[in-house]
């Protein structure tokens, strides 16, 4: 070797000793989107640019299969491919100079979905406009930690107004994060947009910070059909079929894109059961009126007359929404579509509570039976609980406490419970398919 | 501080405590929370024009178009030249009911900034609802030409206003819900539109060729395959169309029972014997 060559080894040797100072560090995430059957999303970010990689296997120890994203980035989205359904994967990420960025274990791990139609207990948890980022929010994620840690959620659901107020990505990392990463690298996220996320993002252009962070499935990725929008979309796990819809920035109308998407996609559903969730509910009178249209800009009337008239032709069973911070959850109705005050006995199917130990579970048909009622929830009070009247005729409970959902799904019984800050149960109902 | 001789720190402290001491139960109102950090924001800083703006989109959020309007003109009185201010004002003056108004207040804007999405994205609902659809095809054709990731609301907006145009424009709109479908996907929203406008055109082989893509993919088929023979009858291919009925009923009979005992299914089942019986079962058909 040259005394050229000594030199380049002497820097090469130096650079090597520089690196773990001027390595990458870790600074959100890992977070998992849009899972399959067969594939899982990995997202996370680095303070520099790097290339970014996941190895993942069966067990901690043989998790040493790799994948990598094309370029240099500090917003690393890597899809595991070629996944086997309902299985348990270790996974870690790391960086172009082999630095392990966090380490294979339960704590980094992720069960695939089983496949679509699969009949099997399912968890999902739902949180609604948590993101306050306060003691709140810590008290009700804490409360479902503390009481599901033996049977964790296999996905959950943001229901918009995820990082007040604004919806910047600093917020983001304080109200998201920051106090869901345990949950957030092994379950799988689905989010939908409120009227504070989109301060900070545009559905017209997909751009922002709401669209930046999330990978959402614009052409059936995840079961159901092609949007060709990540702003809504549906998607199957097990006998369960998701939409998401965008009330906040998307046109409501009757004959828009959205509206047409959803009945195509409903009337193309062979799931058991339809969870529907967006931010602005059809029926609140908590922190908001849904009987007013000024109120929110018409988004709550919109809703209400234009989209739920498809959600009921199409069978779906379970609304939730959030926007007014509180817990008000409905009977099981049909039909209603104007305002509090035109709510008729017809469109009340079951007067009951739809609690078992109680009047008796709601009964449905089975399938995407049109028309047989549905339960609609506004749980917008994961992060803080702001009162109204709470005197809507269409709800059996109405509630000014914090708290979050619980959904429990097996065969074709569905039990949801509303979990409130220090882990009571303040409301519960059954809804059951003959 | 002396507040009483401060009148604005005053403002600024009453405003600050409303906005963080809690909300009692039934005194959040209409959930203006955003409005009241900016107003407390607003007292500090009031020629901040970036904070003016943004409390005017809060009321126009809101539907309060005389607060919007205030915010925004104060807004462009300090800034002439502030066009994001003139783009929020024109909705103002739209959602006002003075569209003539609004299109000059965004068509000043795109003078200036031609490649304003949102100004043009304004400027070409504007044009469509104005009765102006050749200068919103216009609008909507740059648009798609210039977003990464154009809504599909975009293709089916220009689509209609194709139509409006003249209805003998349907080919048009048609290749312009394809490049939607090339763009984004097989969305059914934009195929739905499209079948509509080449039966209407009665160009059946192209509906046909459609209807037929989309059940290769569809993962239910009995709606489509009735759709099928809906446009075979369209076509006067009725043997065709009695064929497509009857594969209808089969993709019926071939649904988990769940799923075929539901009402849409029996509805479905009565609309296309309705039609191999030659007769309308009198009700508009649940077809996609």
């Amino acid at each position: 070797m040259n005394s050229r060559g000594h030199l380049l080894a002497l820097a090469g040797w130096l650079l090597s000793l520089s690196t773990p100072l001027m390595a990458q560090k870790l600074i959100r995430g890992p977070y998992l989107q849009m899972p399959t059957p067969d594939s899982m999303t990995v997202r996370w970010r680095t303070d520099k640019e790097t290339k970014g990689y996941v190895c993942w296997g069966l067990s901690p120890a043989s998790a040493t299969n790799r994948v990598r994203h094309a370029g240099i980035l500090t917003d690393h989205v890597v899809q595991i491919p070629k996944l086997k359904p309902n299985t348990r994967y270790f996974y870690s990420v790391g960086t172009e100079t082999n630095r392990w960025l966090t380490e294979p274990s339960q704590d980094h791990s992720f069960i695939t979905p089983p496949p679509h139609g699969t009949v099997q207990p399912v968890r999902f948890w739902a949180v609604g406009d948590p993101g306050t980022a306060t003691t709140n929010q810590a008290a009700v994620r804490n409360a479902f930690y503390e009481m599901h840690a033996r049977r964790p959620a296999d996905l959950w659901l943001m229901l918009g107004d995820n990082a007040y107020s604004s919806g910047t990505d600093s917020q983001y990392q304080k109200a998201v994060f920051s106090m869901y990463s345990a949950m957030l690298r092994q379950v799988p996220l689905w989010p939908t947009l409120g009227n504070h996320d989109a301060l900070s993002a545009d559905s017209s252009t997909l751009s922002g910070v709401y669209y930046d962070i999330f990978s959402l499935p614009s052409r059936g990725q995840c079961g159901g059909l092609v949007s060709g929008t990540e702003a809504y979309y549906s998607f199957n796990f097990a006998n369960i079929h998701f939409v998401c819809l965008d009330s906040q920035d998307t046109d409501r109308s009757k004959d828009g894109a959205m509206a047409s998407w959803l009945r195509a996609d409903l009337a193309d559903s062979f799931q058991e059961w339809t969870v529907v969730f967006f931010h602005h509910p059809p029926y609140t009178k908590g922190s908001h009126d849904s009987d007013k249209f000024s109120d929110s800009g018409g988004r709550m009337t919109e809703m209400r007359e234009n989209i739920l008239p498809i959600l009921e032709a199409g069978g779906v069973d379970l609304v939730l929404t959030g926007h007014s911070h509180s817990y008000e959850r409905s009977y099981l109705v049909n039909g209603h579509y104007g305002a509090s005050t035109n709510l008729a006995p017809s469109m009340v199917l079951d007067r009951g509570s739809g609690r078992l130990d109680m009047e008796g579970a709601y009964l449905k048909d089975p399938g995407n039976a049109s028309h047989q009622g549905t339960v609609y929830i506004c749980a917008g009070c994961s992060g803080q609980a702001s009162g109204g009247k709470l005197n809507h005729p269409v709800n059996w409970v109405s509630l000014n406490k914090l708290g979050s959902l619980v959904v429990d799904v097996d065969g074709r019984r569905c039990d949801v419970r509303f979990i409130g800050d220090r882990g009571q149960v303040r409301d519960y109902f059954t809804l059951q398919k003959r | 501080m002396n507040l009483s001789r401060h009148p604005a720190a005053l403002v600024t402290l009453i405003l600050s405590i409303a906005v963080w001491i809690p909300h009692p139960a039934g005194a959040h109102g209409t959930g203006h929370e955003v409005i009241t950090a900016l107003t407390a924001q607003l007292a500090e800083r009031p020629n901040d024009t970036a904070l003016l703006v943004e409390r005017g989109e809060q009321y126009l959020s809101h539907a309060d178009l005389p607060s919007a309007r205030a915010d925004l003109e104060k807004a462009l009185r300090i800034d002439p030249k502030l066009d994001a201010a003139r783009i929020r004002l024109a909705v103002v003056t739209r959602d006002e009911g003075k569209p003539d108004e609004a299109l000059r207040m965004v068509s000043g804007v795109l003078e200036r900034q031609s490649t304003n999405h949102l100004a043009r994205s304004i400027r070409a609902d504007l044009y469509a609802s104005a009765g102006r659809p050749a200068e919103a095809v216009a609008d909507y054709n740059t648009l798609l030409v210039t977003q990464v990731t154009p809504r599909p609301d975009l293709f089916l907006s220009r689509a209609r206003a194709e139509m409006a145009i003249s209805s003998n424009r349907w080919a048009a709109a048609v290749r312009g819900l394809d490049q939607g479908i090339v763009r984004l996907g097989p969305v059914p929203s934009l195929h739905l539109l499209a079948l509509d406008l080449e039966e209407q055109g009665r160009d059946y082989k192209a509906a046909l060729r459609r209807v037929d893509t989309i059940i290769e993919m569809a993962p239910r088929t009995d709606r489509w395959l009735m759709r099928r023979g809906d446009i075979l009858t369209a076509a006067g291919r009725m043997d065709d169309a009695r064929k497509a009925y009857r594969a209808a009923l089969a993709a019926l009979d071939d649904l988990p029972e769940s799923q075929r005992r539901t009402i849409a299914s029996t509805e479905l089942r009565k609309d296309i014997e309705a039609r191999l019986a030659g007769k309308s079962s009198g009700v508009e058909p649940s077809r996609p």
